[in-house]
């Protein structure tokens, strides 16, 4: 728990435009799952603050403090009682009751926010890779069970369960508004939980230095109400949508045999898993792990040339024809 | 009041015309042929039904019946005299690949099917040296070599309205004159860019033949297809997964447990969309009951062949179905191993049998699966009666007789990328494909199994069509005891082995029964052997140029003296095991036995060949080294 | 989230190229179809044969196209990730030692085990059942994946390219005139020049009739470095 000083004032100040302006600020937060932490940090800041204050008034005090001329022996301190000690009394006190409760409300929020109330029915294992989210929707009936990637839809007020695989190197799944941060390492599964009280989007960081695009690893977090989840989710187990145009043909046969062994899109011959899953592309909001809004312009952009607008990443620039671009993208666009 | 005799016999033939009519739109259940027994010492009571009462001194089929029991009547060769067997001829077929097919025999022509290029020759043994009568040459791609999980193999034809009708491995389905050896029909099974091969021997029943495809490594979509006998046409397909209307599941399906009941479970049972490539290829062996009007087969391994891909039960793989033989409609199914994470196919074959079991009188299949359980199981409802283990195992701690499901032990559920030591058995399980041979007389089930375990490690797979859809990184090695194989006798009534032979290489051959008590088999290190059906003890021993994995035959030549044929060339999945030392180089040669060796081919004198045809050409069917 | 101005900018241009190529080919009917049939260029490495040239002449073709991930460590990791992901692994196993597709642990290649025939293998595909990758994987994956297989240990060194073509092995003795042979034809093969230098014995036979050289195979080439 790190002290802020004097950043929670200016926080509290501007606390009406933080969500919007600062969408990683971990300094609202909202679920079970940080709120308790926040509020803690909240509370310990003020109890900081409030201790300080009383500690620099007592010492202003003391400093300032009328002293009694030299000259008057019985004003010396040594044959006076000064009450000194009542001070140390009453300070330890104060101390130990402030700081035991400050233990036992640390304990508290740190219990609260370490499991859900009720155990999650809804489990999504992540997979962090470089440098994308790739999220498996589990359920206790197989045939519900599907993949997305980067932006994960969660609803609003019950926890869900998230396992974190690595398909590579360490990362760490962070969404700062409604957890602290996990990590993510290789070789092992680690299991967190998060729960949004509202809708809303949430926006995710990936929180340990995981390469050259570490910074390019977003995703979001978009909790809905039931009905919509749910809409949202049965959406997501539908397969792609067959082709009707003759471009949008086209497309998904240029897609097939230049994407798909790396892309999967349920329904068609594409089955590669080294890259995102793309069934739903045109759900998301935005490409390449947050980095770009999700539209025809970006996705042609991304395709052709992914090198120089996310360097290093694994997606390779793809070197397509005009046509075939195009006819690609015009596929990839009817991917709702 | 009795009949008149005119209105009697009015009446026998107007029954007589009812019965042909009906019979004439159904299969005609040929005319079954029950062989009783007297058990043997560790023997069950069992009853074979061997339709279609093929003749005895010939092989139209590869499993010799409908019942699968590769059982031959024949005795001149028995326990007494199976240690003169020499050699009488031989024929190189001139392939390099594994030879699994076994030869069929009719009318006194030798028929046989070689690993790709699947050239088919037909032998004439009334002549001298045995001549070519005709060669057929389909030309299958070559493409299809690389789409082999297990080598380019055959497992043989059978012999149907005077055609030979095969599997070639480019998923082509031909119909070959059996007196001309020219082309009758050719029809395209499936796609070989997809992956898909096809390797087994088609089964026929009536006018029909039952052929499937090969690739559960490959993200196939499996399925078992009927085709009419004549014109090659498909009648119906029946896939292993999907709806129920793609896996001909209608209102007459019964499965006899609990988490096969229910709508669409082909699909259901699988991830968003993972049923399609989800393999159930069906590779091996078809049998089938004429009283019942039923066939049994199974199906393969569920794809990819890494399970947390694809949580469920992934129905309807290595699965035992039961279908009506007429429009394929499932009667009941039996998946032996649900969510199968150790590429246990359902494949092996189901022998029938009535057998007495604790005391009832029970019609049976026996099933050696690949998860090591041997299987007696009700054909009529699907109920398991028997499941013990015949190989060793760990996979598992015992099948729940109440709920038909096995318990799986939770240390050998790989997880992916974590290596998993000393699962057993490996994915070529207890047995394979090799096929078991099942005697009346001695009321015993004969096989080869293996004693092999993996240590494995998982790796997620994309689906590229075309190429693997597999992920298991194996390293195999043998179980405790230190031998790679073993030829066994089981009782089917009390899933006990009555005697059994380790042997230190793989005994992947198919088993021949025979009336003269005589039971034969082969290793993957070149050695034939014959055994004495009822005591287990080795009576013959014969070197062969080549590791055995074909299916052993017996038959009558035209002298009426009975001959036991069998291939010698290894390959297929015997190459797991082929750094051991001593394994054998790859052969092409069938071996044909008999007492002393005499047959009309070897005598004093200038014996010449009459022959009919030439051979194939060289670059047809050498395939060289890849 | 601040927005990236630069990327918009390119993605405006690249909608913008998109307009102007999508006016130039109407979307529907009658357009020539564009479904991807043929792969794409291969570039320099089509140059490279499957087999030996017509009219035996000596080539340094198999040392000129090379590999731009030469023994690059971080690129023979990835080249085993592609291995692994891509199904590679299913037919020619974990280990490479094959069992649906060849070994590629030793060294037998029946299409050539240069680097730069195995790139065309894997851009090409092969009549047994290798796919063609060309068209899926762009140059950059498959000489990743090529940097691997060289890892393995059975590739031949690109200057032995045309050693591996004629059976050679390092050590091996060379009959006096075959030396001479290809002596006398080291002008356009500047590494057999340097393998004959470094392996020839001080004997050389006495130049035969010159008018046979030509017709003689152009010499054994066992520079330094395994077969």
């Amino acid at each position: 728990m790190k002290s802020r000083g004097a950043t929670p004032i200016v926080a509290m100040l501007i606390v009406g435009n933080a969500a919007a302006q600062t969408p990683m600020s971990y300094v609202q937060t909202h679920g079970p799952t940080a709120h308790p932490a926040t509020v803690l940090g909240w509370g310990l800041g003020g109890v900081s603050l409030a201790v300080m204050t009383i500690i620099a008034a007592l010492l202003l005090g003391a400093i300032f403090r009328r002293r009694p001329r030299q000259d008057d022996v019985r004003a010396l301190a040594v044959n006076r009682d000064a009450g000194g000690l009542a001070w140390i009394y009453v300070g330890v006190g104060i101390t130990f009751v402030v700081l035991i409760g400050c233990m036992v409300w640390t304990m508290v929020a740190l219990a609260s926010v370490a499991h859900p109330r009720a155990a999650p029915k809804l489990t999504i294992e992540i997979e962090g890779n470089q440098w994308w989210w790739g999220a498996r929707y589990g359920a206790d009936d197989p045939a519900q069970i599907f993949w997305t990637a980067n932006e994960i839809h969660v609803p609003v007020g019950e926890p869900v369960r998230f396992r974190l695989a690595s398909g590579d190197v360490i990362h760490s799944f962070w969404v700062p508004q409604l957890a602290g941060k996990t990590d993510v390492i290789p070789g092992q599964t680690n299991v967190t939980w998060l729960e949004a009280d509202r809708a809303g989007i949430y926006r995710g960081q990936c929180g340990e230095f995981c390469g050259a695009q570490h910074a390019g690893m977003a995703l979001s977090v978009i909790a809905e109400d039931a009905s919509k989840f749910a809409a949202w989710r049965a959406a997501q187990l539908q397969p792609a949508p067959a082709p009707t145009l003759q471009a949008t043909r086209e497309g998904l046969s240029v897609f097939v045999a230049r994407c798909g062994a790396c892309h999967t899109v349920r329904g068609t011959g594409a089955g590669g898993m080294i890259g995102p899953d793309l069934t739903h592309v045109m759900s998301r909001r935005t490409i390449a792990a947050g980095l770009l809004p999700n539209n025809s312009g970006n996705l042609a952009g991304w395709i052709a040339n992914a090198q120089s607008l996310k360097p290093g990443c694994r997606m390779p620039n793809i070197p397509l024809s005009g046509p075939e671009l195009g006819a690609v993208v015009a596929y990839l666009t009817t991917l709702h | 009041m009795q009949t008149p005799p005119a209105l009697s016999g009015f009446i026998l033939v107007f029954v007589a015309l009812v019965m042909t009519i009906g019979a004439s739109n159904a299969q005609t259940p040929p005319a079954s042929t029950p062989t009783t027994s007297t058990p043997a010492t560790g023997g069950a009571k069992i009853t074979l039904n061997v339709a279609p009462g093929d003749p005895p001194g010939e092989w139209h089929r590869a499993a010799r019946d409908y019942a699968n029991t590769r059982y031959s009547p024949l005795d001149q060769i028995n326990a007494q005299n199976v240690a003169n067997l020499k050699v009488a001829w031989t024929f190189s077929d001139g392939t390099h690949n594994g030879h699994e097919a076994a030869p069929l025999v009719i009318d006194n022509t030798m028929y046989l099917v070689t690993p790709f290029p699947n050239v088919a020759y037909a032998l004439d043994l009334t002549k001298a040296g045995v001549p070519i009568k005709w060669t057929f040459e389909p030309n299958p791609a070559p493409l299809a070599t690389g789409k082999a999980c297990c080598d380019t193999v055959n497992r043989g034809g059978v012999y149907v309205n005077g055609k030979i009708i095969y599997n070639l491995l480019d998923d082509h389905t031909v119909a070959v004159d059996a007196k001309t050896g020219k082309e009758v029909w050719r029809t395209k099974m499936g796609n070989v860019e997809n992956g898909e091969t096809m390797t087994m021997a088609p089964f026929a029943v009536g006018n029909k033949v039952y052929v499937g495809n090969s690739g559960g490594e490959l993200g196939v979509w499996g399925y078992l297809a009927a085709l009419d006998v004549d014109t090659g046409k498909e009648l119906w397909r029946a896939y292993s997964t999907g709806t129920d209307e793609q896996v001909r599941i209608g209102s007459d399906f019964k499965p006899f447990y609990s988490w096969m009941k229910g709508k669409d479970l082909g699909k259901t049972s699988w991830p968003a969309g993972m049923w399609k490539h989800g393999g159930g290829a069906v590779w091996a062996w078809v049998s089938y009951d004429p009283d019942l009007n039923l066939i049994y087969y199974g199906t393969s391994n569920p794809g990819p062949r890494v399970p947390a891909q694809r949580p469920g039960y992934n129905l309807w793989t290595s699965t035992v179905f039961a279908r009506d033989a007429n429009t394929g409609m499932a009667r009941w199914a039996y998946q032996f191993t649900p969510h199968d994470q150790w590429d246990y196919d359902g494949v092996n074959e189901d022998v029938l049998m009535d057998a007495t079991i604790d005391g009832k009188a029970r019609k049976v299949l026996v099933h050696f699966d690949r998860n090591a359980y041997a299987y007696t199981i009700d054909r009529a409802t699907g109920e398991v009666l028997v499941a013990a283990p015949f190989a060793y195992l760990n996979w598992s701690t015992g099948i729940d007789m109440k709920t038909g499901m096995p318990v799986v032990n939770p240390a050998m559920e790989p997880k992916p990328n974590i290596k998993l030591s000393n699962v057993c058995p490996p994915d070529i399980g207890g047995k394979d494909w090799q096929p078991s041979a099942v005697s009346p007389r001695t009321g015993l089930i004969y096989a080869g199994i293996f004693n092999i375990c993996m240590d494995v490690t998982d790796h997620p797979q994309s689906y590229i069509a075309g190429t693997p859809y597999d992920g298991m990184e194996m390293q195999r090695h043998p179980a405790p005891g230190g031998n790679w194989g073993e030829f066994m006798a089981w009782n089917p009534a009390t899933g006990k082995k009555s005697w059994t032979i380790k042997e230190k290489f793989m005994t992947m051959s198919g088993v021949l029964a025979t009336a003269g008590d005589v039971v034969f088999y082969g290793t993957a290190d070149g050695w034939f052997r014959g055994v004495d059906a009822r005591s287990g003890k080795v009576l013959w021993s014969y070197k062969l140029g080549s590791g055995v994995i074909g299916q052993p035959i017996t038959y009558l030549g035209p002298d009426k003296k009975q001959y036991v044929a069998v291939y010698s060339g290894v390959g297929g999945a015997a190459m797991v095991s082929s750094k051991m030392k001593g394994f054998p180089p790859r052969g092409s040669t069938l071996y044909v036995f008999s007492i002393n060796g005499e047959s009309p081919h070897s005598a004093a004198g200038m014996l010449t060949t009459e022959g009919g045809a030439a051979a194939a050409e060289p670059d047809a069917t050498v395939s060289g080294r890849r | 989230m601040n927005i990236d101005y630069r990327c918009l900018k390119q993605a405006i241009a690249a909608a913008a190229a998109l307009l102007v190529l999508a006016a130039c080919h109407p979307s529907e009917g009658g357009s020539t179809a564009i479904t991807p049939t043929g792969l794409p260029s291969e570039g320099l490495i089509a140059r490279v044969p499957l087999s030996d040239f017509a009219g035996i002449a000596s080539t340094t073709l198999g040392s000129t196209v090379a590999n731009p991930y030469e023994g690059q460590q971080q690129a023979i990791a990835e080249g085993k990730n592609l291995y692994v992901k891509l199904n590679c692994a299913g037919c020619h196993l974990y280990n490479g030692k094959g069992s649906m597709g060849p070994d590629l642990t030793d060294s037998y290649w029946r299409y050539g085990g240069t680097p730069a025939n195995i790139y065309k293998s894997i851009f090409e595909g092969r009549p047994h059942g290798m796919p063609a990758w060309g068209r899926a994987l762009p140059p950059e994956d498959i000489w990743k994946i090529v940097s691997y297989i060289e890892s393995l240990g059975g590739s031949i060194k690109p200057d032995q390219y045309q050693a591996a073509l004629q059976g050679d092995r390092p050590n091996e003795q060379i009959a006096p005139e075959v030396a001479a042979a290809a002596k006398a034809e080291e002008t356009t093969a500047p590494g057999i020049a340097e393998a004959l230098k470094a392996s020839s014995s001080s004997t050389t036979a006495p130049a035969q009739a010159s008018d046979t050289q030509a017709t003689e195979t152009s010499g054994a080439n066992h520079a330094q470095g395994k077969q």
